[in-house]
């Protein structure tokens, strides 16, 4: 008999605007010490689906409709607060997406780590304390007795995880639901996480339910797959059958959005001469506020950012700029923008140093350099129609005469995909994809030369994101423009970038043809950060 | 595609405003508080034309009555119509109100502005000063300037939007920082705007909620530190007269005549509510994030 | 931590310098003498009493000579009792005015986070709705209407609490404290359930869901810690609030406090009462915004860590 097996379960969301229902009747099972991924965009209720097996959706103004979900014989849905609270952290346990903010500040990690124990086992609290030093050392955390004592924000990202990853330990469950444990981690820390969790799920014999929007993740950590859209299951299987031979037509369009090869042959860079430089940079240092300046510490604390960087940016190509969180990526950028003033270096721009401009000569610069922000939500003012944003570049540049605004602005909406019928429309009106294209649309307002993209696919659905990524060509295409494309996803970075500058506390380790750099790199860190993506397909991953 | 693009081919578009407005439109205690601030107001003005009957006149022969046809409200010892004293005191209360609360506005928010935008040493000087004046007694200032230079009025608009500004300028501070690290002012700076023209475009409106919030919420605290001052006997001074005054003069007698203290009392908290109410369905509407669900 | 708490107290000794000074000048720039509304003195009495009072002397002379009697714990003779020193009125008044605030204090408090768990536990129900509407009551009806109508009610028409008095009769103290109280526990109910909704949606919370934790584990081991700093943070002007409100209540319910004393000294203006009064006020105040600062940090694991480094 399977450990877990639901079957029909439906929740919805009761709001102030209707009612929305969040997961449709899906039925899957689990066995003992399998891995099961459900994948999905998101929206695709597949979070709420997890929730809602241990009856942790909010209630109200989530509602869980029908539906049954033995674990071990006992239907969950039935059982009172009182029952279920005996399963919660005690056979089935979670780990969540964002250790940041998953353990609470104000407990010692001792404390957050002994209360399974105590509370379902009835262990004293220094018998549990010594398990608890146990479970960090089972997960990789040294020092574990002091650390016992510290507080979660005496811990990096990653190693919050692992703590979470010990908590849901302590109480030896048999299954492990794990909503997006390493979406907000780097590359690098997120393969270590997946090594820990299935090494301990080996050791353990523990079903793990995955949920994760990444099918790279999935190829490489789960034995099935269920693959969810609006709140039903559209397809399961084996992660092989998935992958190698999926039916439904949405799996396989999940599956053609990653980005898997190098640039399209079509869009990749050709020069006729290499002189051809729109950008260079020599030997420039930034920094930016670490910590402002208070009466109690007059002097601000400057984190050096970007150190000793030189590289140069030819007319017509993509330029990639990757590395892990901190690494001085988005600084840099900023630095090339006048968004952030540079220590020390040069930065030409077309034959002008941009650090030696004053204001009303840097405003004329900004004409031809542009950015398009991660973040669709924070990067478009929340208060202006897409029309008044878009107008504001136009009028502050006298791009075309007052009275061809309203066309050229349909027409800007018309060349991002957008319809010019939304022009009165609010950012909030539009969905996350469309923002970016209006953040798109703005860039492209003041007809730049050279625009800066920071993660602009980031905070993007991947079918979302391979759209946009197709706009982001087309637009370098016909505008003749340079990009610098700043990410921390490589494998966006090779399908989009003709050359890449590998980033690493602040310097930039390696620097090249994007696809020699994936195929030969010369640096221990750029092959340490290569071999920890994803790759979606299982088969890379059963070889010995 | 189509360069003449026909007015009704475009579909309007919702704003925030027009988001929060209709929230608040369907918060039925907050609009209850809209209308009755609305009538208070109204009294108010008219009051010169309206009253029943005049300011001064007393009826020493009748003395205190207790309400009937002729004076809904009744009468003070003096025999004054206690409604009248009630308009009248009410167009004070109302003023130091909104005046006082002006006051704190201008000051708070150039100065929570300033250093929100400026930031750095700035900001922490500012920011400190603001700390330490928070620190200190005010309401025991705000009576030591009224015994020192007399009770005018002016001085006490003065000296209390000189109190409340402080937490106006905490809070806009706070706002134009936040706003000031959104993507959307970086974006801004990168199309070539000034200064002027971000904070002008890009910050003040995304910071006006806050304030309108905060100013509804002002208003209340200012009216009850001026009818605490009153009910002291160190606010307002006769022949002037304000709420603050009439319930003072209401607990004397209240064992006797308890109108004249139930009455000025129901006005000055119904108005409370109301400014109250108010002010908390525009908190939910204009940031349904911060609100109950 | 420690040179955060050094810091701040370093601060406050030139903030109460200030306030000494400013309050010295004010009342050395009223308008007219301190004796000038005295019905017809005479100039020998006048200049008898300047002298006594020290008033010939230049201005600086006059603050040091005021500032060093502070520093001994002499606020100077009252000018309108001339028998009595200010230092010893306050200590006759002081320990009322503490015995009612901390009352009122306790009142405060336990409606006020009481009322406020309720709310935020179960949010738009009854339970939520009935209390803060209570508390909505308790912030629109200002002490010095709720006090007059408490009485009214429950001492003249019930005849159950006595109306006025400190310490002479049983049951004296309790409308004094909840008149004072009420509008403070109003505040801290509607903060409490601010912020602790603002917790319960914390990410942390859930964590501790879906480890089987009880609601009432749930609440008070993990939610109420950050949930209640906001409210630690509010004591300082609290505190500051109750001394001013005291004025009121021990005027309205003839208590013989230190703020029936200043309401007193700034009719008659008691020019040496209301300064003496005042600079006390200050550093009162000043103590305890100071020590709110310092338990908020000291329970802040981030901010206790983040000083010592």
């Amino acid at each position: 008999m399977a450990l877990l097996s639901v079957d029909k379960l439906t929740t919805s969301f009761y709001t102030r605007d209707g009612i929305v229902r969040a997961v449709q009747g899906i039925s899957f099972t689990v066995e003992c010490g399998e891995t099961v991924a459900i994948v999905g965009e998101s929206g695709s209720g597949k979070s709420v689906a997890c929730y809602s097996l241990l009856q942790l959706v909010p209630q109200p103004p989530g509602k869980i409709e029908s539906g049954t979900v033995f674990f071990d014989g006992t239907d969950l849905l039935q059982c009172t607060e009182q029952e279920i609270m005996k399963f919660r952290g005690n056979h089935i346990a979670m780990i969540f997406q964002d250790p940041m903010t998953s353990l609470n500040p104000y407990m010692n990690i001792g404390e957050q780590l002994i209360e399974p124990l105590t509370y379902h086992r009835k262990i004293s609290k220094a018998d549990a304390l010594i398990r608890a030093e146990a479970a960090l050392k089972e997960v990789g955390i040294g020092e574990a007795k002091k650390r016992l004592k510290q507080y979660p924000h005496e811990f990096s990202g990653g190693m919050r995880q692992r703590v979470m990853i010990a908590m849901a330990l302590m109480s030896e469950p048999e299954l492990l639901i794990a909503d997006e444990p390493t979406t907000a981690l780097d590359v690098t820390i997120q393969a270590q996480i997946f090594e820990l969790i299935k090494d301990i799920q080996v050791r353990r014999n523990l079903a793990v339910i995955f949920i994760t929007h990444d099918l790279g993740v999935v190829a490489q950590i789960a034995d099935r797959v269920l693959v969810m859209k609006n709140g039903k299951i559209v397809e399961q299987g084996t992660t092989r059958d998935i992958f190698n031979n999926s039916q439904h037509e949405y799996t396989r369009m999940l599956l053609d959005a990653i980005p898997v090869s190098a640039k399209p042959e079509q869009y990749r860079y050709s020069a006729s001469s290499a002189k051809n430089v729109i950008l260079q940079l020599e030997e420039v240092n930034a920094s930016y506020i670490e910590r402002p300046a208070s009466l109690l510490h007059w002097q601000e604390e400057r984190f050096k950012a970007v150190r000793n960087v030189s590289f140069n940016l030819r007319k017509g190509e993509i330029l990639g700029l990757v590395g892990e969180s901190g690494c001085g990526k988005s600084t840099l950028a900023k630095t090339v923008l006048r968004l952030v003033t540079e220590d020390s270096g040069r930065i030409q721009f077309e034959g002008t140093e941009l650090t030696s401009l004053n204001a009303a000569e840097i405003k004329n610069v900004r004409k031809d350099l542009q950015i398009i922000f991660q973040d669709p939500y924070a990067s478009l003012n929340p208060r202006m129609s897409v029309y008044d944003a878009l107008l504001e570049p136009l009028k502050l540049h006298n791009i075309v005469p007052p009275k061809e605004y309203e066309r050229t602005i349909s027409q800007l909406m018309d060349e991002v995909g957008l319809s010019p019928r939304d022009i009165r429309k609010y950012p909030h009106e539009f969905s996350g994809g469309q923002r970016q294209r209006i953040a798109i649309a703005r860039a492209l307002a003041v007809r730049p030369k050279l625009i800066i993209a920071d993660e602009p696919v980031s905070a993007l659905d991947v079918t979302i994101q391979a759209q946009v990524l197709e706009l982001m060509f087309h637009i370098v295409e016909k505008y003749h423009l340079s990009m610098i494309f700043v990410s921390h996803d490589l494998s966006v970075i090779r399908y989009v970038c003709d050359r890449t500058a590998v980033m690493f506390q602040g310097e930039i380790v390696e620097f090249g043809d994007t696809e020699k750099i994936f195929n030969q790199p010369q640096q221990e860190y750029t092959r340490k950060l290569l071999s920890a993506i994803p790759v979606p397909d299982p088969g890379y991953y059963r070889q010995p | 595609m189509s360069s003449s693009l026909s007015r009704s081919d475009v579909e309007q578009g919702r704003s925030l405003w027009q988001d929060a407005i209709a929230r608040l439109w369907k918060n039925r205690l907050a609009m209850i508080g809209l209308y009755v601030l609305f009538f208070m107001v109204l009294i108010a003005l008219l009051t010169p034309w309206i009253a029943p009957y005049s300011y001064e006149a007393q009826k020493l022969d009748i003395g205190a009555v207790a309400p009937n046809a002729q004076h809904w409200l009744g009468t003070d010892t003096f025999g004054r119509d206690l409604l009248t004293r009630i308009m009248y005191g009410g167009r004070v209360s109302l003023a130091v109100g909104f005046i006082a609360t002006a006051v704190a506005l201008l000051i708070g928010v150039l100065w929570g502005a300033i250093a929100g935008y400026i930031g750095g040493r700035t900001d922490a000087v500012m920011m400190r000063i603001v700390d330490i004046l928070y620190a200190l007694p005010f309401m025991i200032f705000i009576i030591l300037l009224m015994v020192v230079f007399g009770r005018s009025i002016l001085l006490l608009f003065l000296a209390i939007g000189c109190v409340e500004w402080l937490t106006m300028a905490r809070i806009v501070r706070g706002q134009v920082l936040a706003i000031r690290h959104q993507e959307f002012v970086d974006a801004a700076i990168v199309i070539g705007l000034s200064h002027w023209q971000i904070i002008y475009r890009h910050i003040i409106p995304n910071i006006l909620g806050p304030i309108i919030v905060y100013i509804t919420l002002t208003i209340p605290s200012v009216m009850l530190l001026e009818a605490f001052l009153s009910f002291l006997g160190l606010g307002i001074q006769p022949p002037q007269s304000s709420w603050g005054l009439l319930i003072s003069y209401g607990v004397e007698t209240m064992e006797e005549y308890p109108w004249l203290l139930i009455f000025p009392g129901l006005v000055l908290s119904i108005t409370l509510f109301s400014l109250n109410f108010l002010g908390d369905g525009l908190r939910d509407a204009l940031d349904p994030k911060a609100s109950k669900d | 931590m420690l040179k955060f708490i050094g810091f701040r107290i370093l601060q406050a000794i030139p903030v109460l310098l200030v306030v000494i000074f400013v309050t010295f000048l004010l009342v050395r720039m009223a308008p007219g003498g301190p004796f000038d509304e005295e019905k017809a003195v005479s100039p020998y009495v006048l200049e008898k009493l300047n002298e006594r009072y020290n008033l010939d002397a230049p201005l600086s002379e006059q603050f040091f000579d005021y500032l060093s009697g502070i520093l001994q714990g002499d606020f100077g003779p009252s000018f309108k009792f001339p028998t009595r020193s200010v230092t010893e009125m306050i200590a006759t008044g002081l320990p009322i005015t503490f015995e009612l605030a901390f009352y009122a204090m306790l009142v405060a408090l336990f409606i006020g986070i009481s009322a406020g768990l309720l709310a935020a536990i179960r949010p738009n129900t009854a339970q939520d709705y009935v209390p803060m509407s209570i508390a909505m009551i308790g912030i629109c009806m200002p002490s010095f209407l709720m006090g007059p109508i408490l009485v009214l009610i429950f001492g003249i028409w019930l005849e159950w609490l006595p109306v006025s008095g400190w310490g002479y009769s049983p049951g004296d103290k309790i409308l004094p404290a909840i008149t004072l109280g009420s509008t403070y526990a109003a505040y801290i109910a509607r903060l409490t359930r601010g912020s602790m909704l603002e917790v319960l949606s914390q990410d942390y919370i859930r964590t501790a869901r879906a480890k089987g934790l009880s609601t009432q584990t749930i609440i008070f081991k993990h939610a109420l810690k950050g949930g209640l700093l906001p409210v630690v943070s509010f004591l300082g002007p609290a505190i500051a609030g109750l001394l001013s409100g005291s004025f009121v209540v021990e005027t309205i319910f003839q208590i013989p406090g230190l703020g029936r004393f200043y309401v007193q000294a700034a009719f008659n203006r008691d020019y040496t009462m209301i300064m003496g009064t005042t600079i006390f006020f200050s550093v009162l105040i000043i103590f305890f915004n100071l020590l709110s600062d310092i338990i908020v940090a000291y329970l802040n694991p981030r901010l206790k860590l983040g000083n010592k480094k």
